[in-house]
């Protein structure tokens, strides 16, 4: 990985494409700071989870109170996973927070949970487009567009679980590469 | 009972109240039996949540776990408490609830009768399991407490449960009114569960519950119906329709009873035998094979009855029409003997087989013991 990916990080470019989803986030630096700006990007990806899952659950009534069930239990489904995830990454505090006071977190360290993160905002702000998506399928009961959203954010919920679980190893030091 | 430590007998009070472990078991609510005045102490734990009841009404609750004196001096955290038992007559009942989610299981006490265009009125019995928390510890305590006067928390249980029931049936009507029928049911038990998942929000928000989880979902339907529905699933899965599926029974009937007397099988199934006999002579000109020697060649089909729906010939003896799948002739409600299609007095013992609500006036379904539109029990 040592490309263009580092410069980008070296001045700090990636900073401000996180602090575009996360205002006030401004870098893991010192070992306390680490934990509290870990704290705020987790507390932010749960919170926009939580409003992709409100958006599915909006278009679970919709298409309840038309009748449309063909998708229903897909839909289903997915808001289920969307939960699961919301829950993992609010909750992944007590993991993190007991092995980072001895884990050395150096810059390489560093710059691979800036990937992370940013990899993980983005396929939420993504995903929240294609909740959109979802929601106007939905209201006009359009079934091949809401077989598609459903398809497109169950696909970005998996690859979100993944990245995050990457993530996390990386945070807690127990990634092997 | 060991709860409450202190002296009772004191009119400032100085108890401290907690719920213990061997009262809690799987209760989501527990009352304390003792109210509560100015100056008692109340352990709260993480999983607990108490709220103060007076006059009808949850005056305040507390969430966080923690010991709290009722007194003035923390009157930040506690002051409504405080405010309103600001003096020795002043008490309020105590209740805890849990905040952690409990598991029940529904089942129908009475059968839902389901308006369905093919079957007409049919009883269904539906059960399941559920997974359910307090959400609005306030609004729990109003009405199952202020409203409904349930103290103990099995009433409650009991109670959540046939909400559970009311608000499945209420999903199955809204189905129903777009067009789904009983047919349709099994293959949309999933379904059927996210939709309560959606309605049990706002069925359940007065009660300060929500439902999360909803699973195992089943329903039962009577048996004839069942037994059509199973043919049905099984033909749509064999890519066959209903009516070749009807005949080929008819086929088949025939071959076992092949000598049947006018009013056996083999008047019965003539259509079945005539349509037989073409698909033979069509397999095998296609198959290059002789066509098999038939020793009667097939009268034209006998008409059976008339479908009491669309009017197509039904074969004698048969419980659902081969065209539109309705059910047929019925077997008499006092003395079973088999009715013709339609019948409204048995032709054996003349009982009279439409009998209408006596309170309303609806048609009532033959056996029924409540009217499925006022629920006036007919007996
Ligand atoms: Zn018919
Ligand atoms: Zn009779
Ligand atoms: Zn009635």
């Amino acid at each position: 990985m040592a490309d263009l990916r580092e410069k980008v990080v070296e001045d700090r470019g990636i900073i401000s494409k996180i602090q575009a989803f996360v205002p006030g986030f401004s870098g893991y630096r010192a070992k306390e700071d680490l934990r509290a700006a870990d704290s705020m990007l987790r507390m932010q990806m749960a919170g926009n989870m939580a409003s992709i899952r409100k958006d599915a659950e909006g278009c679970r009534s919709v298409m309840a109170e038309n009748g449309s069930l063909e998708h229903m239990e897909r839909l289903g489904a997915l808001i289920g996973r969307l939960k699961t995830l919301e829950q993992a990454v609010a909750h992944a505090a007590q993991g993190y927070s007991g092995i980072s006071a001895k884990t050395k977190v150096g810059e390489a360290e560093l710059n691979k949970l800036y990937e992370y993160d940013y990899a993980l905002l983005s396929s939420l702000a993504e995903m929240a487009a294609d909740a959109q998506k979802l929601k106007a399928a939905a209201a006009s009961d359009n079934k091949a567009a809401i077989m598609e959203s459903i398809g497109a954010m169950s696909g970005k919920a998996g690859a979100f679980e993944a990245t995050f679980k990457r993530r996390m190893t990386a945070v807690t030091g127990t990634e092997v590469s | 009972m060991g709860i409450i430590t202190g002296d009772k007998g004191s009119i400032i009070g100085a108890a401290t109240i907690l719920w213990e472990d061997g009262e809690k078991r799987n209760n989501v609510m527990w009352k304390v039996p003792r109210n509560i005045k100015f100056n008692d102490n109340i352990v709260v734990r993480e999983d607990e949540i108490a709220v103060f009841f007076r006059d009808g009404k949850a005056l305040d609750y507390i969430d966080r776990p923690d010991r709290y004196a009722l007194t003035s001096i923390n009157a930040p955290i506690v002051g409504k408490i405080v405010q309103r038992l600001s003096g020795v007559q002043q008490q309020a009942e105590v209740y805890y609830l849990q905040k952690k989610v409990f598991d029940g299981k529904f089942g129908s006490k009475q059968p839902y009768v389901f308006e369905d265009k093919t079957f007409q009125l049919v009883k269904l019995s539906l059960f399941g399991e559920f997974r359910y928390k307090v959400s609005e510890p306030s609004n729990f305590i109003n009405y199952f407490v202020g409203t409904l006067s349930l103290t103990r928390a099995p009433e409650v249980e009991e109670r959540i449960k046939e909400q559970v029931v009311t608000s499945m049936y209420n999903v199955l009507g809204k189905l129903k009114e777009k067009g789904m029928g009983v047919v349709n049911l099994a293959a949309n038990l999933k379904n059927i569960e996210q939709i309560f998942l959606e309605d049990s929000k706002t069925d359940f928000a007065p009660y300060g519950i929500v439902i999360d989880k909803i699973s195992g979902l089943y329903i039962n339907l009577p048996e004839e119906v069942q037994k059509a529905v199973d043919t049905r699933a099984s033909m749509s899965v064999l890519g066959t329709n209903y009516m070749g599926y009807q005949t080929g029974q008819a086929m088949r009937e025939a071959a076992v009873n092949p000598s049947g007397g006018a009013a056996g099988a083999g008047v019965g199934v003539g259509a079945g035998i005539g349509m037989g006999y073409m698909m033979m002579n069509q397999m095998g000109q296609t198959g290059g094979q002789q066509p098999p020697v038939v020793a009667t060649p097939p009268s034209p089909p006998p008409a059976g009855a008339p479908c009491v729906k669309c009017g197509a010939s039904v074969p004698q003896g048969a419980k659902f029409c081969p065209a539109c799948g309705a059910p047929q002739g019925t077997a008499c409600v006092k003395c079973g003997a088999s009715l013709p299609a339609g019948a409204k007095f048995c032709p054996s013992c003349g009982a009279s087989q439409q009998a209408t609500c006596a309170k309303c006036n609806a048609k009532l379904e033959p056996g029924t013991k409540f009217c499925p539109s006022c629920g006036n029990p007919t007996g």
